[in-house]
């Protein structure tokens, strides 16, 4: 056991639900599952596809770094931010993380 | 006291974990419809003196060092139940919606993936007889169950559960006719007979459909258990909490081999197919189905047990009931394709086993 793990549901997927022993997920497509197991949470990846996402705004920042601009204009699409191809990488990693991290937002209330 | 069968009952529950018992709460256990007499098998791990150079012949002391104890049970298949016996023995568990299903469920089961776990789920099991037995065994796990069917009755399951050694003798689990009791009952359950089961082998590609050639079967799933290793010296869990001289009692108890190996009759055919698979070592697919009522539109209740490699051991010849059959036995290989030794699935109304009992 260690810190706790976020897994994305693939946005289809047949099964509901699934166990391996005492550790449990609920499947819905597109909502995030936690574990504190790695294993469940390997298990989760390789058997019914879902996908790790980082669990804090600075992890999620660091990772998005290392990703192609093109790449980013589609995740920010899919976030449904405004005009992403008209921003710089760095400006495309602060959208998303402030789109997928709303909590860690300072003063950016409209 | 006469037995009778209202005064004699067995029930269970889940537990979140292996060493957390179940809440004794109004409804908190299901009944387990048995179809034997068995109960409570206790057995103390104790020691003595006896080589002890006390200077006499005997021993002159005997004291308790570790609790034990487990049931075996059979239960008819009863398509809501079976899922219950196969969820404690095959943790790799899911459960998907049937196309055109609302109230129905199909769940699938294959042994646990030991790359995650060798803690399968535990329950809290519950019996009485008559006035004087009113007993619980929490962390009790299963080590393995057979699957069968035989002539015109309905599929047969039976199964062990292993105790941690935890037996609580004068528990306070209610059962009906007590208002509200501890243990609620069944209702609705919907039988699996033998005469319902279509068997289909598959050599190379190539498909036997048994049909009215099917006899019998039986599909036995063992796993052998770490059950010394469970007793875990450090972690001072005691049969009587915070007293550490009444014995240790499990505080694990996981799994080590998953195997299976199955059984089946059938009428003979020509060229003796089956003792041909035998000694060419054939993998084959081995797919029994026994399909049941309706649950909705054309969904029905269904087990269906998959075997990917199904490797026959020997094909005898018998004679059954004046008909010359074959009586072949075969175990299951983990096959790397399906990545599974094997599967159960089951087609039913319960919505999800994890939350059934």
């Amino acid at each position: 056991m260690s810190e706790e793990i976020s897994l994305k549901v693939p946005d289809e997927i047949e099964v509901e639900f699934v166990s391996q022993g005492n550790f449990e997920a609920e499947l819905k497509p597109g909502e995030i599952v936690k574990t504190k197991s790695r294993k469940f949470a390997d298990w989760l990846i390789s058997n019914h596809n879902l996908e790790e996402v980082p669990t804090s705004a600075e992890s999620l920042a660091n990772e998005l770094g290392k990703i192609k601009v093109g790449e980013l204009v589609q995740k920010a699409e899919q976030l449904k931010i405004e005009n992403p191809k008209s921003l710089k990488k760095d400006e495309l990693v602060q959208a998303i993380v402030k789109a997928s991290f709303p909590e860690n937002n300072v003063g950016g209330a409209e | 006291m006469s037995d009778t069968a209202t005064n004699r009952g067995y029930a269970w529950a889940l537990q979140t974990d292996f060493q957390t018992q179940k809440t004794i709460a109004a409804a908190a256990l299901k009944q387990l419809l048995a179809t034997d007499q068995n109960f409570i098998d206790y057995q103390g791990k104790d020691a003595n003196d006896e080589d002890w150079a006390h200077g006499v012949n005997s021993a002159t002391d005997e004291w308790k060092e570790a609790h034990d104890c487990q049931v075996a049970h059979s239960i008819p298949g009863h398509s809501q139940e079976l899922g219950k016996v196969f969820l404690l023995n095959c943790g790799d568990y899911s459960i998907s919606t049937p196309v055109g299903g609302t109230l129905s469920r199909k769940h699938l089961f294959k042994p646990t993936d030991p790359n995650v776990t060798r803690q399968d789920k535990a329950v809290t099991y519950a019996e009485k007889l008559g006035a004087g037995w009113n007993a619980v065994m929490p962390r009790a796990v299963s080590d393995g169950f057979s699957l069968k069917g035989d002539g015109l009755g309905v599929l047969i399951c039976d199964f062990n559960l292993l105790g941690a050694g935890w037996i609580i003798p004068n528990s306070s689990v209610t059962w009906y006719p007590t208002a509200t009791p501890t243990v609620s009952r069944l209702s609705g359950l919907h039988k699996l007979f033998n005469t319902q089961v279509g068997l289909v082998v598959t050599d190379n590609g190539t498909p036997t459909t048994y049909g009215c050639r099917y006899r019998s079967f039986s599909v036995n799933f063992k796993k052998t258990m770490l059950s010394d290793a469970g007793y875990k010296p450090g972690c001072a869990d005691f049969l009587v909490a915070n007293d550490p001289t009444s014995g240790v009692i499990r505080s694990a108890h996981e799994f080590d081999k998953q195997m299976l190996d199955f059984s089946f009759d059938v009428d003979m055919a020509s060229g003796s197919p089956e003792f041909a698979a035998v000694l060419a070592k054939k993998p084959l697919l081995w797919q029994l189905t026994a399909t049941g009522g309706l649950i909705e539109g054309t969904i029905r209740h269904k087990l269906e047990v998959d075997i990917p490699v199904a490797n026959y051991s020997n094909s005898k010849p018998t004679i059954k009931n004046g008909i010359a059959s074959f009586s072949i036995t075969g175990k299951a290989l983990f096959d790397f394709v399906t990545n599974k030794l094997f599967s159960l699935g089951l087609t039913n109304d319960v919505l999800n086993y994890a939350t059934a009992f």
